[in-house]
């Protein structure tokens, strides 16, 4: 990349880099594939931490056993990106640096607290991935750099990961992600909840985490409360995909959604612990 | 896509022949096997990997050949829709099934459709209405309807399994 400079492009599964130089929007002169390089593939654990190489496919983290295992939301939301031939080829890494606002992805990893190892050959930097999703369409990578793997704890005991998002066309138009861990008989902390889609990039909500670490028993009231914390900091605005206050509605009932479907599924694993 | 630089040499099994063939390495692997090996079964319509209609198997996993460089065949078995009949010329239960249930009008989408659903079977030959609907969700059609796809995909499952 360096020799060829802005002649060249990283690809890996050419997903949305193909089409869009069918359009010569842009045209590159050259491709590097680095689907080769070792370094960029598989899906490990170390005992603490998941990583996924940059290149390694969503049909390949679909079914990483290691992916079900320590970050099943992982292997559970990869099944469902694009189509089955989107995904035998597409790539994790492409995802995140196409920085594309409608991923689903996108919202989760944030959700899961991933750090995205990067590097230009020379010096590795770790990047928290809403510090690698600077905007639309943009990362902070230097043109001479590359994404290695995305890093994800795995998840402990007690913890549970859900996302739901409403579509408009082909197009996810805004998706809530929730982790949640819970303690004891009766304590849940929202570990954390991040909204994207209906945003620039995801974005997560410190109240929103506040408001909804509380007990079993009071969690669902408190969504609505939450709901609004979360849209307020998500900054939502009118587009063509819908109203603002549509959105803010949303936000509520896909929050109610992953909330009701997380603690049904704690009450349901609880009493085996 | 426009061609650039000199030409790859690119060693693929197509359709169960091994070939050696030279191909620009912008080359799609739609026009590969649609220009330069006249095996026009598999079609182009968005040219953007979302109808589905270009849909072909790489070491058995779909992928869309019209957004998938031909490189990316190097070394692997490619099977278009014109690899699925047998040695015989005996059609595969799955293009008999899509004509017993009727499941297609203008045809333009069959192939992707068939090689889809392959894919499909071959990974879980027992795929519930479910299972079939998700998995066809990213190919295309407008004219016939879907409901006749599904059946026939569900009737070529009857069929594999009788071994007819």
């Amino acid at each position: 990349m360096s020799t060829y400079g802005g002649a060249a492009a990283i690809y890996a599964g050419g997903i949305e880099l193909l089409p869009a130089m069918k359009e010569m929007r842009p045209s590159y002169r050259y491709l590097v594939d680095i689907k080769p390089i070792p370094e960029l593939n598989g899906v490990t654990y170390d005992g603490r931490t998941v990583a996924v190489g940059a290149a390694a496919t969503h049909r390949e983290i679909e079914r990483s056993a290691i992916a079900q295992r320590h970050v099943p939301i992982l292997a559970d939301i990869v099944r469902k990106v694009g189509n089955p031939r989107v995904r035998t080829l597409g790539t994790i890494g492409g995802n995140i640096c196409r920085a594309e606002p409608q991923s689903d992805l996108a919202t989760v990893l944030l959700s899961l607290d991933a750090t995205c190892v990067v590097t230009d050959g020379l010096y590795e930097r770790r990047l928290p991935i809403d510090d690698l999703l600077t905007r639309p369409y943009e990362t902070a990578l230097a043109p001479s750099e590359v994404l290695v793997s995305v890093e994800i704890p795995a998840h402990r005991r007690r913890r549970v990961a859900g996302y739901a998002k409403f579509n408009v066309h082909e197009r996810t138009m805004l998706g809530v992600a929730v982790v949640l861990d819970w303690h004891g008989r009766d304590e849940v902390v929202a570990h954390r909840i991040t909204v994207g889609a209906a945003t620039p990039t995801p974005r997560r909500s410190a109240g929103a985490e506040a408001i909804l670490t509380t007990s079993m028993t009071r969690v669902a009231r408190a969504v609505p409360k939450a709901a609004a914390a979360l849209a307020a900091d998500a900054g939502l605005e009118d587009d063509e995909f819908g109203a603002k206050d549509y959105k803010e509605h949303l936000v509520g009932v896909l929050l109610g959604r992953v909330v009701a479907a997380l603690t049904q599924a704690i009450a349901d694993v609880r009493p085996l612990i | 896509m426009r061609s650039t630089g000199s030409k790859l040499r690119l060693d693929i099994r197509l359709n169960g022949a091994d070939m050696s063939i030279q191909v620009a390495p912008s080359q799609t692997l739609a026009e590969l096997v649609r220009e330069e090996l006249s095996l026009t079964g598999t079609k182009v319509s968005c040219e953007e990997g979302i109808c589905g209609s270009c849909t072909v198997l790489v070491d058995g996993l779909p992928v869309s050949a019209c957004t998938t460089l031909a490189y990316e065949a190097r070394g692997k078995d490619v099977l278009t829709i014109e690899g699925l009949e047998d040695t015989a010329g005996e059609l595969h239960p799955l293009q008999r099934a899509f004509i017993e249930e009727f499941a297609f009008q203008c045809g333009f989408c069959t192939p992707g459709m068939i090689m889809a659903a392959k894919a499909l079977l071959d990974d879980n030959p027992e795929a519930d209405d479910a299972a079939i609907i998700s998995y066809l969700d990213g190919n295309i059609c407008r004219c016939t309807g879907y409901l006749p796809i599904t059946r026939a995909v569900k009737r070529a499952q009857t069929l594999i399994g009788r071994g007819t």
